[in-house]
């Protein structure tokens, strides 16, 4: 039992830790730039921001301070032909113009002295010159030229700048020193070219990177409960995932009960009445229950009872006022007139589900020997049922409340999103759609580990209650 | 029409009831509209008579600028407005992409609307685009994507379910020879990863790679001193408990937020990723069962190979249960493409169909074709399929060696 | 039968509660509340620092502005001011040639605390917003022509603003800013020790003892506390509670000063004892919301919704409806950098097929007005006699045969060489996941199908819009524009070697007119500058000009209010409860 239980936690935290670890490479693979997200909450000047070379120097600092300036994980496998400075270039973009530019003229080393020469040129001219002046020009091409994938367009760029440049007599002599030396080693580039590549060179090559990674960092503040600040609002992010929990939890608590308490008891009714008419309509409004579509149900609740086209009776959503001041009456009555449909949306579903499990449980419960046996001995139909049968058609129960835990946490999206309730669903779905990975990533992690947890919880107690049950081990 | 009703009979379970039936008949119905719905709803004419001249627009692809550009004098050529010599269009004359700003936003079912011909039967939407359009574009994405999901899961769960079980963790025994050769193949899968060509080329290159593998595998099978076994249950169970330790919403939302392309493929390939550990459960656990049984142990006995006794002797029996939770399978990923199409998540913007149709009620509540028609497909559409699944449950099932599978 | 007892004792007792709750609602005396609903919640209360307009709202009624835009006349009014100060040459001095403005803090202003507001607090709101490590964003971007501040130690309520060349906005950067009380904001007195005139030189190099402290006001001027705990200032309400994704309540201050100033601006009345701002994000549950009573006002209503409510004779005598125009342009960004759209007579033609009528008719519902460009028509200097585009296919079309689009190898779309490359006529136009811009690009897409041109629409989420649009990662995409309240500055938009000139448009003559704009000496002068503007961009065509919409406003008819063109639309302190 203990083995099998230590071996289960065992699998438990492999699965999370490639868990975290997918996530946290599918996060790296969002399309824009992440650094920039974080730059709009560490530094707004940056839109206000109209020298690159600014721009480049608070995008630096921002992404050296959030830690974007470690190496993603703990190794990296990449062609040899890329050096490893390559690698810690910051901006993706421009990692990967970089990465181009060498796969294109094929000599990784020279191709870096051009980058370089490029940051050196647009960190003179861009701090020299007004905004808006002619100097102004060849400080936006390297800007543009940074961030243009196809090499041949900066040289074409390159001297149509310089040309504009050398009419023109305010540009000091060294910005037009650098931008000739910069088309010079170009052409050189171009000159130089080898036809092909040894093959080698694209053999993929392993760097160790050491804790020193993001990864790492992300985990151990996971870990640790370090504080983490929304993108969104730069409230805690912790703190934001507390509330919208409770939230959840009421909500789908309630539901979970109510479902519970009906289902249970109206599966055992049908279990009772199998086959006469009374039930198998009951059994009719069950399935239709089962199968309405939960937002479709939301819709239809909200246009027949909140929407005041036919009749209104409830407010169409939202959580209500929830100050303190208002005495527990007025709470409490707000809370429920608030949570009404919402909470029967998401337990008509259920209430199906558990009803006919409940009522299949007890048919088989009812037809075992043990039933016949005690039948037979003279035993009332009532006590038979409510002392022997009912308790053991209970089991499936256990599963049920189990495997509706994760969904307790993660909640309802669509139904927060109809009713506008602040819970987990929606801050998940706002939080990936404003790409917030503070907050995203813990709650990801979150829900993955509460649901493997109550997997195994579910397990033992199944196991306990119902001593028959034996693991396959396989 | 006799025949017709042959084939009616032949569908699973026609015989089983009254309501099995009526289930068939309508996600035919169905079917037919996502199957010929561009013909039944299509802005385009069959055909039209221009300046003596005919054209068949919806077949020969004709736009309305081309015709203009052909007939200066009718220009700008309207397919709905041009007064042509004869005309035939389609039963529904709009696409579900053609916006009708005249007819107005929110032209209700009984609304006067200007003309009989050209009439919304069920409504507008906000942007003037028809309803019983949207409706008929709405059958062809669900089945679409509904069934194309399923069988992408089934595809990947039944040979890895019945893989894990069949073989579980001890079975399934390589030479080292194998292994080797095995990972030599996989670092030049790597390396082709690295080699800057097209995505073609490295798919290409993958394939010949895995195909060498299945060769030199044949190749290399006598050879005996086979030693090292390979947990293939552990690691196919593993696999499966990874997508199902996450709530399946969010995984959906992960992978449409971070794949850039938007389209049906991408919803359908995210709604199988969370389906298939669903099939590869059911099927393990069928296989499981059987392998148990005596036939399958004689067929072992009598040294057949493992493959044939796994494709004659198993899949088509310990397939029927999984043919009910390929159905249970279809009405829950319709379920998740309309809840998707209702966030406005995963499918085009400008795509009409039920969820996006229903989605746009929730602003207008006054519009209430927007709530019930739309609401009305999906919620039909499950009770279809819930139908028929629950009658193949209650088929009592295949007997062997006296036990029920 | 117990579970039933249990359903129907919840039942009832929810039922109960909620009656209940109902009564406590209704108070009998005099003190009401007035209940604002906004679609979004402000992600703080910090007005230097907030992004969201809402948060600026509901800030400004704590932290009041220097001086604001009145909702009646559109001119700046003074609040803390006691007049607005006229801007004065400077003959002698180090800022000869440039312009000083004397600003003089009302007498009555005073903080929470008793303290008056004085000069002192001005500084230190500038020296914040100058602090490097604070992300002052527009202030900061505002305040830089400013030269010089002077304090006169004698006066405590007086400062001179000295500016040295000639800024069109120079008035509205010093007056139109929230003050904030220092004593609250900076309690360790860090700013003390560092003078304005390096704070706003932009070549200052600190010590790093200084760069330390600056570091940690920043800090702590940025913290959690400040943007939804420890919200004050000298304005007519004090922040009272925010329930996060629910509410933010102000309640109006006991004594508050600018009750005893004689003939006050309209802005500094307060009329409601509380201001409750809701959350509702949906329309349908604001509407459901304003019908119930739960929430007084409702601006920024889907324009058919509130045609319909308009029309809905229950609500007549509820309600008051009104529309004033906001300052806002609606149109569609094309970017001049794609070899197809670089073209103008494709931009023509794509302006040319647009159903307008449509839009304002369906997506409006009437409610809004064409514009020529990118100068609102409530303007002066508006261009009148210009007529806004009409759709017209066959004119559109013929612009596409004009440009060298001819669809040559019969697959249905135009194409044309390019650079040595055959291009089919196909475009993208970038949205975010929000509806309004979706419709848009919708009716875009179906319009220019007719005329022959492919448009694409790529939806991302709105982060990722922003990022895109400002990498100019896109081809065409629906924007609307805020122009300010008092005059446009089309150089950022519209001048060549603008970095925020989005859409790549190169033109001299535009230049040319705008640099002449911005040093305009009179009024008639600029505005024939402005005429002539507005011609060019006429003809150039270099963004699709759409409509400026009008606002949507339903006003409870229990209170007495004005609305205005100004955002957003409504004054919640101008609330009166009706007789």
């Amino acid at each position: 039992m203990i083995r099998s239980l230590l071996r289960k936690v065992f699998y438990a935290i492999v699965v999370l830790w490639i868990l975290s670890v997918i996530i946290f490479w599918l996060s790296k693979q969002m399309p824009g730039d992440e650094v920039l997200d974080y730059v709009s909450i560490d530094d707004t000047r940056y839109a206000a921001l109209i020298n690159p070379l600014d721009q480049r120097t608070s995008y630096g600092q921002v992404a050296r301070e959030r830690g974007f300036y470690f190496p993603g994980f703990y190794f990296s496998v990449s062609p040899s032909l890329f050096p490893d400075s390559v690698d810690l270039i910051l901006n993706r973009d421009e990692k990967v113009n970089v990465k181009n530019w060498i796969t294109v003229y094929k000599q990784p080393e020279r191709v870096l002295g051009f980058y370089h020469l490029l940051l050196q040129g647009m960190r003179s001219s861009c701090s020299s010159v007004q905004t808006g002046s002619p100097g102004f020009q060849s400080c936006l091409f390297y800007a543009q030229s940074l961030a243009t994938h196809d090499p041949e367009i900066i040289y074409t760029n390159a001297v149509a700048v310089s040309g504009q440049i050398n009419t023109d007599s305010s540009v000091t002599a060294s910005i037009r020193e650098d931008l000739s030396s910069l088309i010079m080693m170009m052409e050189d580039l171009k000159k130089n070219k080898p036809s092909g590549l040894a093959i080698s060179s694209w053999m993929p090559t392993i760097r160790w990177h050491g804790t020193q990674n993001q990864y790492h960092q992300w985990m151990r503040g996971l870990l640790l409960q370090q504080p983490l600040t929304s993108l969104i609002d730069g409230r805690n992010a912790w703190k934001k995932i507390y509330e919208a929990l409770s939230w959840t939890l009421l909500l789908n608590g309630l539901s979970l009960l109510l479902a519970l308490a009906a289902g249970i008891r109206i599966g055992i009714w049908s279990g009772k009445h199998h086959g006469r008419g009374s039930e198998k309509s009951i059994n009719w409004i069950l399935f239709a229950l089962f199968a309405i579509p939960s937002f479709w149900l939301a819709t239809l609740l909200i246009y027949f009872f909140a929407s005041g086209e036919v009749i209104k009776v409830f407010p169409a959503g939202g959580i209500g006022d929830q100050r303190g001041d208002a005495g527990i009456f007025s709470t409490v009555g707000n809370l429920f007139m608030h949570l009404f449909l919402p909470v029967i949306c998401l337990a008509a579903g259920a209430l199906a589900y558990v009803s006919r499990q409940m009522k299949e449980s007890f048919l088989h419960e009812a037809k075992q020997p043990y039933a016949l046996a005690l039948k037979a001995h003279g035993v009332s139909k009532k006590t038979i049922h409510r002392f022997h049968v009912i308790p053991n058609a209970l089991f499936p129960i256990i599963t049920i409340i189990g495997g509706s835990v994760p969904a307790l946490l993660s909640g309802s999206l669509i139904i927060e999103v109809i009713f506008n309730i602040p819970g987990m669903g929606r801050l998940m779905y706002s939080s990936l759609l404003a790409r917030d990975w503070p907050v995203a990533f813990p709650l990801l992690m979150m829900a993955a580990f509460v649901t493997v947890v109550s997997y195994i919880l579910t397990d033992l107690i199944y196991k306990w209650a119902d001593p028959r049950v034996k693991t396959v081990e396989g | 029409m006799r025949k017709m009703k042959s084939i009616f009979h032949r569908l699973p379970y026609w015989n089983d009831s009254n309501a099995v039936r009526w289930s068939w008949i309508f996600l035919m119905i169905v079917a037919f509209f996502a199957i010929a719905g561009p013909f039944v709803a299509n802005e385009k004419p069959y055909y039209i008579k221009l300046d003596e001249k005919k054209y068949y627009p919806l077949f020969q692809n004709i736009s309305e600028a081309q015709l203009s550009q052909l007939h200066p004098d009718h220009s700008p050529v309207r397919w709905r407005e041009t007064q042509f010599q004869s005309a035939i269009y389609a039963p529904i004359p709009f696409s579900h992409y053609s916006i009708d700003l005249k007819a107005g936003a929110h032209a209700g079912p009984f609304d006067a609307q200007p003309s009989i011909r050209f009439r919304h039967w069920l409504g507008t939407d906000p942007l003037g685009r028809d309803v019983t359009a949207g409706m008929i574009r709405g059958c062809r994405v669900s089945l679409l994507i509904g069934l194309g999901a399923m069988l992408l899961a089934l595809l990947i769960g039944v040979p890895l379910g019945s893989i894990a079980a069949y073989w579980g963790n001890k079975k399934w025994r390589l030479s080292w020879l194998h292994v080797l050769l095995a990972g030599i193949l996989v670092i030049a899968g790597l390396y082709t990863f690295f080699i800057p060509i097209s995505i073609g080329t490295k798919l290409f290159a993958l394939a010949l790679i895995i195909v060498c593998l299945v060769v030199l595998a044949i190749l290399f099978k006598k050879f005996k001193s086979k030693r090292i076994a390979i947990p293939l249950d552990q690691l196919i169970m593993g696999l499966i408990s990874i997508v199902d330790s996450f709530p399946a919403l969010f995984i959906i939302l992960m992978l449409l937020f971070v794949i850039p392309v938007k389209g049906w493929f991408i919803v359908l390939l995210a709604i199988a990723v969370i389906r298939w550990p669903v099939m590869a459960r059911y099927m393990r656990a069928e296989v499981y069962k059987m392998k148990e049984s005596n036939y399958i142990k004689a067929a072992q006995v009598l040294n057949l190979r493992d493959l044939y006794i796994l494709r004659h002797h198993i899949i088509p029996f310990a397939f029927r249960p999984v043919m009910i939770s390929f159905v249970f399978g279809v009405s829950s990923a319709i379920l998740a493409e309309s809840s998707l199409s209702f966030l406005g998540i995963g499918l085009p913007a400008e795509e009409l169909n039920w969820g996006r149709l229903l989605a746009q009620a929730r602003n207008h509540f006054d519009s209430w074709w927007l709530v019930l028609f739309p609401g009305m497909a999906i919620f039909f559409t499950l009770i279809a399929l819930y139908t028929i699944g629950n009658a193949m449950q209650k088929e009592p099932s295949v007997i062997v060696d006296g036990q029920k599978f | 039968m117990r579970t039933k007892g249990i359903i129907f004792f919840v039942l009832v007792s929810g039922i109960t509660f909620s009656f209940l709750s109902c009564k406590n609602n209704t108070t009998t005396d005099d003190t009401y509340a007035v209940n604002v609903r906004l679609p979004n919640e402000p992600e703080n209360l910090h007005p230097m620092l907030t992004k969201s307009s809402f948060g600026i709202q509901i800030a400004s009624r704590v932290l009041l502005p220097a001086a604001e835009f009145d909702p009646k006349t559109l001119k700046l009014s003074p609040l803390l001011l006691t007049e607005i100060p006229a801007a004065r040459e400077v003959t002698e001095g180090p800022h000869a040639g440039g312009t000083v403005y004397q600003l003089n803090f009302r007498p009555e202003a005073v903080w929470d605390n008793g303290q008056p507001v004085t000069s002192a607090d001005y500084l230190f709101t500038i020296k914040a917003a100058f602090n490097p490590y604070i992300t002052g964003s527009s202030w900061k971007g505002f305040l830089a022509y400013v030269s010089e501040i002077k304090t006169d130690p004698s006066d405590a309520k007086k400062v001179e603003v000295y500016f040295d060349s000639t800024y069109i906005l120079a008035l509205e950067a010093i007056t139109n800013i929230n003050i904030y009380p220092s004593h609250v904001y900076d309690p360790d007195r860090i700013l003390d020790e560092f003078p304005v005139e390096q704070m706003i030189s932009p070549d200052q190099v600190w010590t790093p003892e200084q760069d330390t402290l600056l570091k940690k006001f920043a800090s702590s001027f940025q913290s959690v506390t400040y943007f939804r705990d420890t919200v004050q200032g000298a304005g007519p309400y004090a922040f009272d509670s925010w329930t996060t994704g629910e509410s933010i309540r102000l309640k109006r201050k006991q004594n508050w000063w600018g009750d005893t100033v004689a003939d006050a601006p309209l802005l500094l009345k307060a009329y409601p004892d509380e201001i409750n701002y809701k959350f509702i994000a949906d329309a349908a549950t604001a509407e459901a919301a304003l019908k119930s009573g739960e929430v007084d006002i409702l601006s920024e209503i889907p324009p058919a919704d509130f045609v319909k409510m308009m029309n809905d004779d229950a609500l007549k005598d509820g309600f008051e409806f009104d529309t004033p125009a906001i300052m806002q342009i609606f149109y569609i960004e094309i970017n001049h950098r794609d070899p197809i759209l670089s073209d103008k007579k494709i931009r023509q033609a794509l302006a040319y097929s647009i159903d307008y009528d449509g839009i304002m008719n369906n997506m409006l519902a009437g409610l809004g007005q064409r514009t020529i460009g990118p100068i609102h028509p409530q303007r002066g200097y508006y261009h009148k006699s210009l007529q806004p585009l009409e759709q017209d296919l066959n004119k559109s079309m013929a612009l596409i045969k004009e440009a060298g689009w001819e669809d040559t190898n019969g697959n249905g779309t135009p194409d044309k060489l390019l650079s040595g490359k055959r291009e089919e006529l196909i475009v993208d136009i970038k949205v975010s996941t929000k509806e309004e811009g979706q419709s848009l690009a919708a009716i875009i897409k179906d319009n220019a199908q007719r005329v022959g041109i492919t448009v694409n629409i790529v939806a991302v989420d709105p982060s990722q819009f922003t990022q895109d649009i400002r990498a100019l990662k896109f081809d065409m995409a629906p924007m609307r524009n805020r122009p300010l309240a008092s005059i446009d500055d089309l150089y950022p938009a519209f001048y060549s070697t603008s970095p925020a000139n989005r859409s790549g448009i190169q033109n001299a003559e535009i230049d040319e007119v705008i640099t002449d704009i911005r040093t305009s000496e009179s009024t008639a002068e600029r505005d024939s500058n402005y005429y002539k503007l507005q011609e060019l961009i006429y003809q150039e065509q270099p963004a699709i000009y759409l409509y400026v919409p009008m606002d949507r406003i339903i006003i409870s008819k229990k209170y007495k209010t004005i609305t205005s063109s100004l955002k957003p639309g409504y004054f919640e302190n101008l609330f009166e409860l009706r007789a």
